[in-house]
């Protein structure tokens, strides 16, 4: 079910409608959230649903063993095989494939391999966030971050809460499951928050990256040996506008629908192109999975504790492993080893003594940031692009000289509007916020009512997939 | 200063009321598009139960006339959309200036075996012969204008394939070729089709393609309607097709469900496959009608080879246009489905997307030569014969 679908809005209208009535009887609440998330994740494919169950309860029952233990040994024990029974369901749905090509491949530098007739597990919709939410379990539970005992029936639905199932942001246990402990306050809903963020997450997904993808980045990419530089640097240009639009407006709708819940979600983007350097880029940026990734990754491989060299090895790790978590393709490994060599890079030229006056300037937060934004927009081109060769033929289409034939008028102001986006300022945001909690009820209804009307007429027909539901 | 003492929240009651006016204010507005949506829905009992009720709210709401305004306003901003140069059509323009020479799909067709050992009989795709007349696949199919749904399960669709040659060029300017279809075209075979038509000065691509789309449900996707608008005036002179993978499905027709495969089914889908191609065809375009591949999915699959049959049936009683059986490329020695191909240098690569359904890019590169091949054999017919095995197996 897709957000900015006629199906998921009278799904959702009828959760609230329930849902809040049940806030009082914290049990039945929280169950029937539960029975709506699994109809949510039915909605794809009901055999998937016996996983998510599955891999939930597992997760759920491992958390409460550890919690029982005294012995740090112990628990570490069952967070170690907790976390492996995780990933090897993640390996298994997401890397057989991959894996399996890469071996024959590999054996066949030393020799003749088998002939197997591969096949990979169809790839459930949203397990590389659901296993996350799992392993925050455990880890969560490990570092002893939950102070009461985890309840099953919390943690079945921390793991499956429709709004994140399919493309997160991920939450962490310690911050969410003491959200399910108590009833929503049915009398201090953040509504005005909530609904205003899905209807910019609305605007971002249906207007503008519908739009790009369609007029723009697709043709571009699917066939880059037609284009010269101007078109392919529009042309990736907008495929970050178009990421940027469809997975921020994704968690924007995500956190929005929570809020109406009673529920707060963490941020998940912020203004990520506006960032002077990788390591801003990265606090910007699905912000819930750099955290997690530092957390649970970069953290316990010793962090920067250590020589130059072990926290370039630590960066590289990480990135290289969050960009295989995207996806099962040398081409996202090679996006993730980027980034890692961009924050390598930036480690060692903050360490270059005796520019700290020039760091600081105005100018240079400029040049910097506008650096920053190109090589984003680099790395892109690995992700976006269905294969190494393909990347290629972009990098060289972009020193090819020619006329620039797709700069529509509608494609450049789109462009622009998603650009232009990442540096309003903040209290604008707070402003509009403040102005609608003057307005009546019945007021504010319309105000929702003429808006999704405007995003209907402005959007194309049809809604494409989220970008991150592939992960 | 907290966000409580802003007045921030709101109480249950309070967003009942908003959500109360939302859902009068959009049934009021929207009554026109909750009807679209639910006759787009699957058939079945959720469709049963919406498309009545959208239909009644659209009914009593019509005296209001906000249907129309949505619909003006809708007319209006299409038309302003197709004011501005569709993106599509650039890559084409674009290809005439590419000096460039043109880059090699990644991999060969011909580098290709499969991965099982008894492959090894479709380890050279192409074999030229003499050349074939496009109507001889006609007297290969049934004899009849419709057909006979008793023995449409017994058709055997034939993997010897040859690509007639296409007719000289009508114009002096380069040959426009229509890529249509739904996301079986859409995913892995166009971008492939138009890297390898990007260094062609002489041939002119022209994106006809939609996802989600199909036969079945023209009231989704009308392709009756959305075609002449799709070609943007141009006439193509060959058109290569793939379409279908959406078409496993039931539809109604005069109000009346027809179940996927019964005997009213297939006449009707067969009827509408005919006027589509008679379109395609209408001035004088050569078809290269491609198969569905086979399918992971069992009873996904199943249905393909359904498809397959009837669109066999009408196509090859089209002397302008050629049903082209793609399993030899891209299915196992069986006929099967397999998701990884080995090349001849022994690397394995994806050849199927992860769905199951879509080919790769690297699954539509075994395609695209045989294609390419195809684009450029015009009047020099003894280039343009390209041949598959003759190995006979039971296949979409």
């Amino acid at each position: 079910m897709l957000f900015p679908t006629v199906e998921f809005g009278l799904f959702f209208l009828l959760t609230l409608g329930v849902a809040w009535p049940l806030a009082r009887r914290l049990a039945w609440h929280n169950g029937f959230l539960l029975l709506v998330s699994y109809v949510f994740y039915g909605f794809w494919n009901w055999a998937y649903v016996p996983l998510l169950f599955g891999l939930s309860l597992f997760a759920a029952l491992v958390a409460q063993r550890s919690q029982r233990s005294t012995r740090a040994s112990v628990r570490k024990a069952w967070l170690v095989g907790g976390v492996i029974v995780c990933l090897a369901v993640l390996v298994y749905y997401k890397y057989t494939g991959f894996v399996l090509q890469n071996l024959l491949d590999l054996w066949r530098q030393v020799g003749t391999p088998p002939a197997l007739q591969l096949e990979s597990p169809l790839l459930p919709l949203g397990i590389s966030f659901f296993v996350f939410h799992a392993i925050s379990l455990l880890g969560d539970v490990y570092r002893q971050k939950l102070k009461e005992p985890v309840r099953i029936p919390d943690a079945l639905l921390y793991v499956a809460f429709f709004p994140q199932l399919i493309a997160g942001p991920i939450l962490r246990a310690s911050d969410f499951i003491p959200q399910l402990a108590k009833s929503p306050d049915p009398q201090a809903i953040f509504v005005n928050r909530g609904l205003m963020l899905i209807v910019i997450g609305l605007i971002k997904k249906v207007i503008i990256s519908n739009q790009l993808a369609t007029a723009l980045v697709d043709p571009a990419f699917a066939a880059p040996q037609a284009l010269a530089g101007p078109d392919m640097l529009l042309a990736v240009y907008g495929y970050a506008v178009q990421i940027y639009c469809d997975f921020s407006g994704y968690t924007d709708i995500a956190i929005g629908c929570a809020l109406l819940l009673g529920y707060r979600f963490p941020d998940n983007f912020n203004r990520p192109y506006t960032a002077t350097d990788p390591q801003d880029f990265w606090r910007r940026w699905h912000i819930s999975l750099s955290s997690w990734l530092r957390d649970y990754l970069y953290i316990p491989l010793g962090g920067s504790h250590g020589g130059r060299w072990f926290t370039a090895r630590n960066l590289m790790i990480t990135m290289l492993l969050g960009g295989l978590w995207h996806g099962a393709s040398w081409t996202f490994v090679i996006w993730g080893g980027l980034h890692g060599m961009y924050l390598i890079v930036h480690r060692l030229w903050t360490a270059v003594p005796g520019l700290t006056r020039l760091r600081t300037s105005n100018a240079w937060r400029w040049i910097a940031r506008l650096l920053m934004f190109h090589a984003v927009c680099a790395a892109w081109v690995f992700f976006r692009a269905p294969s190494m060769q393909q990347a290629l033929d972009v990098f060289a289409r972009l020193a090819v000289s020619g006329p620039l034939t797709l700069a529509g008028s509608s494609v450049v102001a789109l462009l622009l509007l998603g650009l232009a986006g990442q540096y309003l300022p903040p209290r604008w945001h707070d402003a509009l916020e403040n102005e609608l909690s003057r307005w009546s009820a019945p007021l504010r209804g319309a105000a929702l009512a003429v808006s999704l009307f405007a995003i209907e007429l402005l959007g194309p027909s049809g809604v494409a997939p989220f970008i991150y539901f592939q992960f | 200063m907290t966000e409580q003492r802003l007045n921030l929240t709101d109480s249950s009651r309070s967003l009942a009321w908003l959500l109360l006016v939302f859902a009068i204010l959009t049934a009021l507005l929207e009554s026109g598009g909750l009807r679209v949506w639910a006759q787009r829905l699957d058939i079945g009992p959720w469709r049963n139960l919406s498309l009545p009720a959208a239909d009644a709210l659209h009914t009593a709401i019509a005296p209001l006339g906000i249907d129309r305004l949505r619909q003006g306003a809708l007319a209006n901003l299409e038309k302003l959309r197709h004011d501005i140069p569709p993106a599509p059509a650039a890559p084409a323009v674009a290809a005439a200036a590419v000096t460039a020479p043109i880059c090699p799909a990644p991999i060969s067709a011909n580098l290709w075996t499969s991965i099982a050992p008894a492959a090894a009989t479709f380890s050279t795709p192409f074999i030229a012969t003499p050349a074939a007349p496009a109507s001889a696949q006609a007297s290969a199919a049934a004899t009849s204008s419709s057909i006979d749904v008793s023995t449409l399960s017994t058709i055997i669709l034939p993997l010897s394939t040859e690509l007639p040659p296409l007719p000289a060029k009508r114009s002096a300017g380069p040959r426009v070729i229509a890529l249509v279809g739904d996301s079986m075209m859409t995913v892995g075979l166009s971008a492939d089709l138009l890297r390898g038509m990007a260094g062609h000065s002489e041939l002119k691509p022209l994106r006809a393609f939609r996802s989600g789309t199909g036969l079945s449900r023209p009231e989704v996707f009308d392709w009756m309607h959305e075609y002449p608008t799709m070609l943007n005036g141009e006439q193509p002179e060959a058109v290569i097709v793939a379409i279908g993978a959406n078409d496993g499905q039931g539809f109604v027709v005069d109000g009346k469900v027809l179940a996927f495969g019964t005997d009213e089914w297939i006449a009707v889908y067969e009827s509408r496959l005919k006027h589509f191609l008679d379109m395609l065809t209408r001035d004088g375009a050569q078809v290269i009608w491609a198969s569905m591949p086979p399918m992971r999915n069992a009873k996904h699959n199943e249905r393909m080879l359904e498809i397959n049959r009837i669109a066999y049936h009408v196509v090859s009683q089209n002397p302008h246009a050629y049903w082209w059986n793609i399993t030899p490329y891209v299915g196992d020695p069986a006929g099967q489905f397999r998701e990884f191909a080995q090349a001849q240098n022994g690397s394995v690569t994806r050849i199927r997307q992860p769905d199951g359904i879509h080919l790769s890019d690297q699954g539509a590169a075994l395609l695209t030569p045989a294609l390419l091949h195809w684009l450029e054999s015009s009047a020099e017919p003894s280039s343009a014969d390209i041949r598959r095995p003759t190995t006979s197996v039971a296949s979409p």
